[in-house]
């Protein structure tokens, strides 16, 4: 059972990319926040891959990630934005996550979600 | 009229948009632009008057594109006065500490304004995989009520879609507001083009 | 909406219009659908100095050698990929292409300020080429550059003024005199905080005041009609000068100021500032000053030397309008005793009241002054009636009448006036004033609690009495006093059992002085209290050789009054005295007048009662003459009742005699004391007491006061 926690504040958008999580892990348990608050709570469980989008109302996406990694060093967590400006790519790079420029984020999250899990 | 997914996968759109707009704009003044569209609404041209709320002899700017082709209408930036000078005077060292825009400073919100608009159209044409065309962005200043006349000049039973925009540049918080003014047909053409695209992403 | 609708290409040749595009002001490219150069026109030539021929079929981006910029490859892309619009800003977008207007330009590196426009260019529907217009911005430029220099330098200006305007700003704040600017109407315009606290007023009252309301005297010169502050000061004849005026506050009340004023340089609203100063602590030191040179600190009244100005300038007026200056002099009867017993701080307030109820009774334009302790004088001027100052005399009398309340004490104070009239016996002020002097002497040894006039007989009367009371502090000193004894006669015993003993003042010059004469004169220098104690002393003396001659029983009466007598305040100082004389408490009988008694019932109450218990036997002396409160009678601890010798005068013959006599008797005895009748000197007299119940007779019938020996040998021959 893959475990994928998916955060955007776009509920399009949190179905788009949990249909693209789907497609290359079937078996998979998702669970979709429109906020990092939202997401908190699970923050103590460790999820296999986590899709966080970068523009959150409130807590940023980075500041999530960060916390995530806190918890879960090594934890699978890639940065999806419609912002590519400089400064974006390098607070992710500071912090080792990928990142994924909307809105053609498809194929990059298809190679991301097929990336090897943890366990 | 529209659904809960539509709504939420345009205004989507349109902070993709706005994001590349951030981009470019940051590019151009080499420091880092924060944008992000907070809401979206179809309104009709009387909810717009409240929703706006400028009084009749207030200061405004609007920067407006017109669009053809598939997708027809205006998209409209208004900012008040006072911030549309703000917006500049982040953007460009050169600003005079004059009161008011010269016709230079004009220039520059229009090319701004207009680089905010055409990332957004850009966008929504990408994903909803139709064709535009947008003429140059126009810059018109006044009081309100000779302005609103001049560049929203529809039939008032076109639908408006009115969108908040909300950036950061420089440590700088301003808001304006955009609008895409387009007919009841052209609505629903979008609307149409939104589902397809939706459909196509696998979500319903 | 729609495209423009395309030009009518009729009369219009292809060259025609190619040469307008290229004789264009504006630099105009086409670009192909593969950024290559298509039309490159003049104005571009003449700028890039890149003939068309070397544009021709170039990628724009390889003509330059710094390329491109990216917004403009950017631009480019979006129009011929997506049919954007871009507008290029120069402010946004500095020098996108290397373009100069002359030589000179391009050596200095100078380039054209350019604003940039990128548009599609459709056949049909589809996008063939990019359309790039350069527009030279220069003279924008210029002017924005020029407008900046106007606004710096006006935001300059406005800065220092407004540095200028804090300083001055800070600098009027801070002042500690009020700073006021107002106009024609009054409105007032500027102010500082020290303006504002000096008329009371919060901020924003101040704002909405009017000048009008704030001084005095442009109140009334406002309400009696002239509504501009230029016509008042005009009126008021005020310049630029420091000049006294009055501040006025809410409440209407008013405040000395200093006001300085100056006109404002504003002809479109005319109006002055003023600056103003509270003085009214100044002011009150001046009649401070003023005042301490001239009036008595104590009561208010005028001070010796005002008065003195006032004789001066009242006799003058008197010679002028022919008619009188009366001059009354006042003494405060026995205010040393009240001083000497009630302390200075009574003293001081009785003088206050009195002072207060004397210059009730007087007109407005009489003087009164303090010239001395409690002596008072007072100037009545243009009297056109000699005799108004008996008038005035017999008022002011009048109003002591009613006691005084000082702290608690009431007094019962009488005064002493003397009166001199001008034009009279004086033929000098000081004359004038030797003479009210001397009138009130008499009054004083007249009885005291009356006026008198000063007639030329009283000098030699005047002169008696004053070397009275020097030779009185000697008496003591030389043994010139004598104590008498007159007998008390028992009539139910039918002997002497007492003996009530009576000073004598052997003068050496004068002879024998009657009580009645000094005594009074003792009480007003104070001398009383030696007098007194001297009385006692010599009394207890006698009682005891009265004792020591075998008299056991016998009892020698002392007159003493409460007030007067320091020594009685304690009554062990008595006791001793009566025991280092030799004798006890009950062998002294003290004889206290009944007016003396009833004077502070309070007082005696307390003091008898403390006599009594001390062992003395106490008598009240002259009963009948004072007002007695019956209600009293009873709680006083009382021995004997000495019915005064007017009753018995009269007797046996007058009904109201007799019935008045009875009357004493028999409350007397209700009360369970005993009565002494005084002055019996007919065996009738002492019959009709006798019959009546009278304990005891003292009188010329019984004998004469006599010489201490000589009593005793009359008490051992009738005994």
């Amino acid at each position: 059972m893959t475990r994928i926690l998916i955060v955007d504040d776009s509920l399009t958008m949190r179905l788009y990319i949990s249909t693209i999580a789907k497609q290359v892990r079937i078996d998979s348990d998702i669970i979709l926040c429109a906020s990092a608050e939202e997401a908190i709570p699970y923050i103590d469980e460790a999820f296999d891959y986590y899709s966080l989008d970068y523009t959150l109302p409130g807590m940023s996406g980075i500041e999530l990630a960060n916390k995530i990694l806190h918890r879960h060093t090594i934890a699978k967590i890639v940065m999806v934005t419609g912002n590519k400006q400089e400064a974006v790519r390098s607070r992710c790079d500071a912090i080792k996550i990928a990142m994924i420029v909307k809105p053609d984020i498809e194929e990059p999250l298809i190679t991301f979600f097929s990336e090897e899990k943890l366990t | 009229m529209i659904s809960e997914l539509q709504s939420d996968y345009i205004k989507e759109l349109f902070n993709v948009g706005m994001g590349a707009a951030a981009s470019e704009l940051s590019e151009l003044i080499n420091d880092e632009v924060f944008m992000s569209v907070p809401s979206f609404q179809l309104i009709n041209w009387q909810q717009l008057t409240n929703t706006l709320g400028y009084q009749p002899n207030e200061a405004v700017t609007m920067v407006y594109v017109s669009m053809d082709g598939q997708l027809k209408g205006r998209g409209i930036l208004i900012y008040p006065t006072t911030a549309s000078l703000e917006l500049a005077h982040r953007l460009s060292e050169d600003f005079s500490p004059l009161d008011d825009l010269t016709e230079l400073e004009e220039e520059a919100l229009s090319e701004i304004s207009g680089i905010i608009i055409n990332n957004i159209i850009s966008t929504i044409c990408k994903q909803l995989n139709v064709n535009a065309h947008t003429s140059l962005p126009i810059c018109e200043r006044g009081r309100w009520d000779s302005i609103a006349e001049k560049a929203i000049d529809i039939d008032t039973s076109h639908k408006i879609m009115f969108i908040g925009m909300y950036f950061s540049i420089k440590h700088k918080d301003l808001k304006g507001e955009l609008l895409f003014l387009q007919d009841g047909e052209t609505i629903n053409e979008l609307l149409t083009h939104t589902t397809n695209a939706l459909k196509k992403m696998g979500v319903e | 909406m729609n495209h423009s609708p395309k030009p009518v290409k009729n009369g219009l040749s292809e060259e025609a219009i190619y040469e307008a595009l290229n004789k264009s002001e504006q630099g105009i490219i086409i670009l192909s659908s593969t950024c290559k150069v298509e039309f490159w026109n003049q104005w571009m030539e003449l700028t890039s100095k890149i003939s068309h021929a070397s544009a021709i079929n170039q990628l724009l981006s390889s003509l330059f050698p710094q390329g491109l910029t990216k917004r403009m490859s950017h631009a480019i892309n979006m129009a011929l990929d997506s049919g954007r619009s871009s507008l290029l800003s120069q402010k946004l977008n500095k020098y996108p292409l290397p373009l100069y207007s002359s030589e000179t330009e391009r050596e200095s590196d100078n380039p054209i300020n350019q604003m940039v426009v990128i548009k599609p260019l459709y056949c049909g529907n589809s996008i063939t080429n990019c359309l790039i217009s350069v527009t030279d911005v220069s003279k924008s430029v210029n002017r924005e550059k020029v407008l900046q220099e106007i606004a710096v330098r006006a935001q300059a200006g406005v800065n220092h003024l407004r540095n200028s305007e804090e300083q001055i700003r800070t600098i009027i704040e801070s002042a500690q005199d009020g700073i006021i600017t107002f106009s024609e109407d009054g409105s007032i315009g500027q102010f500082n905080s020290a303006a504002a606290n000096l008329f009371q007023l919060s901020h924003s009252a101040m704002r909405s005041a009017s000048i009008f309301n704030l001084i005095e005297d442009f109140y009334l010169a406002n309400s009696a009609g002239l509504k501009k502050t230029s016509q008042i000061i005009k009126e008021q004849n005020i310049n630029s000068n420091v000049i006294e005026l009055t501040g006025r506050r809410l409440d209407s009340s008013t405040f000395p100021i200093e006001f300085t004023l100056s006109q404002l340089e504003r002809p479109e609203n005319p109006g002055y500032v003023s600056i103003i100063r509270d003085i009214t602590s100044r002011k009150q030191a001046e009649e401070r000053l003023e005042a301490m040179a001239q009036y008595d600190t104590l009561t208010g009244l005028a001070n010796r030397s005002l008065f003195t100005e006032r004789l001066k300038h009242a006799i003058k007026n008197t010679k002028r309008n022919s008619n009188y200056t009366i001059l009354l002099f006042l003494d405060l009867d026995r205010f040393k005793v009240i001083n000497d017993t009630l302390g200075h701080e009574v003293g001081d307030c009785l003088l206050v009241e009195v002072a207060k109820r004397i210059s009730n009774t007087l007109r407005n334009n009489d003087t009164i002054a303090r010239i001395g302790g409690d002596e008072f004088t007072i100037i009545l001027e243009n009297v056109s009636n000699s005799i108004t100052g008996g008038r005035v005399a017999e008022k002011i009398i009048k109003k002591f009448d009613t006691p005084f309340d000082i702290l608690g004490n009431k007094l019962t104070v009488s005064v002493s006036i003397g009166i001199a009239t001008h034009p009279g016996a004086a033929n000098s002020i000081t004359e004038l004033r030797r003479n009210a002097d001397t009138a009130m002497y008499k009054a004083k040894i007249s009885g005291r609690n009356k006026y008198c006039y000063f007639t030329s007989d009283m000098d030699e009367e005047t002169k008696q009495r004053l070397s009275l009371e020097t030779d009185l502090r000697k008496a003591i000193k030389n043994n010139e006093f004598t104590l008498h004894l007159q007998p008390l006669f028992n009539l139910k015993i039918g002997t002497t059992t007492g003996a009530e003993a009576l000073i004598r003042w052997q003068h050496p010059e004068r002879g024998n002085i009657p009580p009645a004469q000094f005594i009074p004169v003792a009480e007003d220098c104070g001398h009383i209290a030696e007098v007194g104690k001297w009385v006692f002393l010599n009394a207890c003396k006698l009682a005891k050789m009265i004792y020591d001659a075998g008299h056991k029983e016998f009892r020698v009466s002392i007159n003493i009054s409460p007030k007067e007598f320091n020594i009685y305040k304690s009554p062990e100082q008595l006791v001793d005295t009566v025991k280092s004389a030799g004798i006890e408490p009950h062998n002294i009988d003290l004889e206290i007048t009944e007016g003396c008694i009833m004077e502070d019932t309070k007082m005696s109450i307390d003091l008898l009662g403390k006599l009594s218990d001390a062992g003395f036997h106490i008598s009240v002396d002259d009963f009948g003459t004072g007002y007695s409160s019956l209600a009293y009678l009873r709680h006083f601890p009382l021995d004997v009742l000495k019915i005064d010798q007017s009753f018995i005068r009269d007797l046996p013959q007058d009904p109201d005699a007799i019935a008045i006599s009875k009357a004493i008797l028999h409350l007397a005895h209700s009360l369970r004391l005993r009565v002494v009748a005084e002055g019996v000197e007919t065996q009738e007299q002492m019959e009709f007491l006798k019959d009546n119940k009278c304990d005891v007779i003292q009188g010329y019938h019984i004998a004469k006061p006599m010489p201490a020996e000589q009593f005793i040998n009359w008490l051992n021959k009738n005994h």
